[in-house]
């Protein structure tokens, strides 16, 4: 994306954390990353690096005991940290939206896909019943839901599991945001529902302009839409990057390696390739590079921790690239 | 040349069938008419020991289904299923017993397959138990699974929401290994993994598979998976199977337009193109 419009989206030295016996436990170390709209930005990792906590913090979001530590967050004109619950609130019902990864969360098996989009209609634009109900019916059609009209009527048990993540975000569109967060939004679909998921997404991006954050633990997937790419490890951004560099150059092992770890159609028989062991365990961080026990290019130097670089390209958080 | 012996497989299905019943609106209920879905159609399918037969399809297609039958938690509607040559019915209960240990399953949903308030040790000495093991040689077993599955001792005193999906994945191999079976029916045993995970699992069980001469059967929804580590693969489709082949016949030349679909939703990455 060009350096000419200030980004959308900047978050710079974002901390968060849990309370312990001994003090706050830090579970995201720092983290920076700016995102323009019409971009599409991955935040790739495995499970417990950080990538939700780091999307719901940007929406005041966080789980019980979770605190935002320290950063700034810019949104737009507003700069997050100066204001109040309140206006954050206010921002995140109308700017941003979030869809996760089982959209049943988002729906409320009680009510009408029709009565649940017009609420959230009304509840951000003064419009009529009627009105609104014209709305959340060509919300159905851009999300790409056969006979949109009488798909309002339908109850969201009714529905498969790719057609209710498109309701999901049929209703995270309903305020008209600038910015989608998506959070791993197709782990418990099949895969060709994961490609239509994938290609709407997308289409969103070009036709409304939104930023989209795409969070995912499969760098083949958000090849498929992204432009650039943050790799999460235990709490931080380790490599930042283009997906064409990412793919071509990767600078990190653990980049590298979790290119490699992904199946291909194209591949011999014989055993997958694999990250040896397991990502640290909450708090419970080795000294130096985090990455270093399941590292094979680990040496002396990486008992130190490695520089980071925050949002610069071509650098990546290892001594070997620094 | 002599032709080698025919060996009889494994398991066979013949004219295997299931259909749902479904609720149904009250006015169908009124009139005795319950609506039914046929989740499976027809399935002929004849696997041999040591295969590793990989099921793909997409959701809904009646991988699961198939699964459950094979290993006896859902009765077929039509069809017979025969173990090593011998047709299982219903009756004989003893027979069923003894089919139910030497053909075992794991899930998708590491979770929810062990029981939350047992510790894993308790788990584990209870499948063992099950199998027959004396209660005095228990222990030595339970370590012998934790090193076949590569699990630390450590998990044994912890209660399944204290592992990692990996660690619980492994426990309910270990569990299913416990009981020593010659057949392992996996649905999508990995689904809920990250990639980097994956791996680890699928090499332990393709391991397991050589080390024992298990023979192994994969549903997923992963192509490129089933590639690498299956020797056979069934495309399935509304409850019928509509393409079957080696992985290379299959993926390289695929007959069917439903396969062909399934090959083109696999996300490809950006490869170098050298
Ligand atoms: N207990 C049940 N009652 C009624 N219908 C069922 C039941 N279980 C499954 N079905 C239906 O049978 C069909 C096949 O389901 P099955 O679970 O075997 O699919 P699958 O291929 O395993 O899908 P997935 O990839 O989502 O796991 C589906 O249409 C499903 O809705
Ligand atoms: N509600 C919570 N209570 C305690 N720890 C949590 C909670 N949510 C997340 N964590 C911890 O914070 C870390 C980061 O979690 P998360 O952001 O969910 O990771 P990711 O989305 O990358 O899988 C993990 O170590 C996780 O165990
Ligand atoms: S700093 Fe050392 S341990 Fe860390 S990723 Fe680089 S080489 Fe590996
Ligand atoms: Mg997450
Ligand atoms: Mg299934």
């Amino acid at each position: 994306m060009s350096a000419a419009a200030p980004a959308f989206l900047e978050v710079s030295d974002l901390r968060i954390g849990f309370p312990g016996r001994a003090g706050d436990v830090p579970v995201v170390h720092g983290v920076d990353f700016a995102l323009s709209a019409g971009e599409t930005l991955a935040l790739v990792g495995e499970s417990g690096s950080g990538k939700s906590l780091t999307a719901l913090s940007l929406i005041d979001l966080l789980p019980g005991g979770a605190r935002r530590l320290g950063g700034r967050i810019r949104i737009g004109e507003n700069q997050l940290d100066t204001l109040s619950s309140n206006a954050i609130r206010k921002i995140r019902g109308g700017e941003i939206a979030m869809i996760f990864q089982d959209p049943l969360s988002a729906l409320n098996p009680a009510f009408t896909v029709g009565r649940q989009l017009t609420d959230a209609i009304r509840s951000h634009h003064p419009l009529s019943r009627g009105a609104a109900a014209k709305r959340a019916e060509e919300l159905l059609d851009l999300v790409g839901i056969p006979s949109p009209k009488a798909r309002l009527h339908s109850f969201p048990h009714e529905m498969s599991g790719g057609q209710r993540q498109r309701v999901a975000i049929a209703l995270a569109l309903a305020s008209g945001p600038k910015l989608l967060i998506a959070d791993e939004p197709t782990t418990a679909l099949d895969v060709t529902v994961q490609a239509q998921i994938m290609a709407l997404l997308a289409r969103l991006r070009q036709e409304l302009g939104l930023a989209i954050l795409l969070i995912s633990h499969n760098l083949d997937l958000v090849a498929e839409i992204c432009h650039r790419v943050a790799v999460m490890y235990a709490g931080r951004i380790v490599e930042t990057n283009t997906v064409e560099e990412i793919f071509r150059r990767p600078q990190h092992p653990y980049t590298r390696m979790l290119l490699d770890c992904i199946p291909r159609l194209d591949d011999r028989p014989g055993p997958l390739a694999t990250i040896p062991g397991e990502p640290p365990l909450f708090g419970k961080l080795p000294s130096g590079c985090p990455f270093r026990p399941r590292c094979p290019a680990a040496h002396e130097r990486c008992l130190a921790m490695p520089p980071a670089f925050p949002q610069e390209a071509g650098q990546a958080a290892c001594w070997l690239a620094a | 040349m002599n032709a080698p012996p025919p060996t009889t497989p494994i398991l066979s299905l013949r004219g295997i069938g299931k259909s749902y019943r479904l609720r149904g609106g009250l006015l169908a209920r009124l009139r005795g008419r319950t609506p039914r879905l046929d989740a499976l159609r027809d399935i002929d399918l004849e696997i041999r020991r040591g295969d590793i037969v990989g099921i793909v399809g997409e959701s809904g297609s009646g991988k699961s289904t198939l699964g459950r039958i094979v290993v006896r938690l859902l009765e077929p509607t039509e069809g017979v299923l025969s173990f090593e040559g011998t047709a299982l019915s219903e009756g004989t209960s003893r027979s069923l017993r003894a089919y139910r240990r030497r053909v075992q399953m794991i899930f998708q949903d590491s979770g929810s397959s062990l029981n939350p308030r047992k510790r894993i040790r308790r788990t584990l000495h209870e499948a063992l138990r099950a199998a027959g093991v004396p209660r005095g040689r228990c222990n030595e077993e339970i370590a012998q699974l934790l090193r076949r599955t590569g699990l630390p001792e450590g998990i044994l005193d912890r209660h399944p929401h204290a592992l990692s999906g990996g660690q619980r994945q492994r426990v309910n191999i270990a569990r299913a290994l416990a009981m020593q079976p010659e057949l392992l029916v996996a649905d999508e045993p990995v689904s809920a993994l990250d990639v980097s995970l994956q791996g680890q699992i699928i090499n332990l069980l393709i391991g397991l598979a050589a080390e024992s001469g298990l023979t192994l059967i994969f549903i997923s929804h992963d192509l490129a998976v089933v590639r690498r580590i299956c020797n056979r693969v069934i495309v399935m489709q509304s409850g019928v199977i509509v393409e079957s082949g080696t992985p290379s016949e299959v993926m390289e030349n695929p007959q069917h337009p439903y396969t062909r679909k399934l090959l083109d939703a696999v996300p490809k990455g950006l490869r170098e193109s050298a």
